[in-house]
């Protein structure tokens, strides 16, 4: 089974109005979805799209192929707003000299989190909790 | 939806021919159980659990314009 058959099977399981494109690149496979259905999947900070995106790579990466899939600009539009709430996150952090716990995020999510306020010597960032409930933790330095 | 559910733990476990879903209709709420080799256990759940979460997750997607509910049970 490849990625395109999951979610084909998926689509049409579920009688959704969903169409997706493929493109290969050297770092994979990059999947986008359109159709009226769109909003299902990224209902819940995209819950669906993420579960689905999750299923695709434990599928493929016996073959070593990386799948991301994305719907109307979502994962850009997310990855600006993880940027920002860090941001806003760190100037707490550095202001009230105090740790700030951002949400639960995936690990995707949470490397953004870590990336956009790296270059800050003032403040560290690590993750706590387990599973589901891992965290970014923001700290003064 | 039984065959979504089959030939996702075809395609992640290492002995496809053994796994089997078995449909358990109900009233509201069909149950998938979901088989496979003992060995394979880990392959669908995944670690922390994520493997069988996805799954889950899309079960319920793909009962929503179908007014059903999906869930899986994973047998051993």
């Amino acid at each position: 089974m490849r990625s395109e058959d999951l979610l084909s099977l998926f689509v049409k399981s579920a009688s959704l109005k969903l169409h997706f494109e493929r493109v290969s690149t050297p770092e994979g496979e990059h999947i986008t979805f359109t159709g009226d259905d769109a909003p299902i999947l990224l209902a819940r900070n995209a819950e669906i799209m993420n579960a689905l995106e999750y299923l695709c790579n434990r599928v493929m990466e016996k073959q070593g192929t990386r799948v991301t899939l994305d719907c109307s600009g979502y994962r850009e539009s997310r990855a600006q707003e993880l940027r920002l709430m860090a941001l806003k996150a760190a100037e707490s952090v550095k202001r009230l000299v105090r740790p700030f716990k951002l949400n639960p995020m995936s690990p995707e999510e949470r490397r953004i989190i870590h990336l956009a306020i790296a270059d800050d010597g003032s403040i560290r960032t690590e993750s706590e909790g387990y599973g589901e409930q891992r965290q970014v933790v923001i700290h003064p330095k | 939806m039984k065959e979504l559910i089959e030939q996702i733990a075809k395609a992640l476990v290492d002995n496809p021919d053994q796994v089997s879903v078995n449909p358990v209709e109900g009233e509201q709420t069909t149950v998938l159980e979901l088989r496979v080799a003992p060995n394979d256990l880990g392959k669908v759940i995944g670690k922390q659990g994520r493997t069988a979460r996805s799954i889950r997750t899309i079960l319920g997607a793909a009962g929503m314009k179908l007014r059903k509910r999906f869930t899986l049970e994973i047998l051993e």
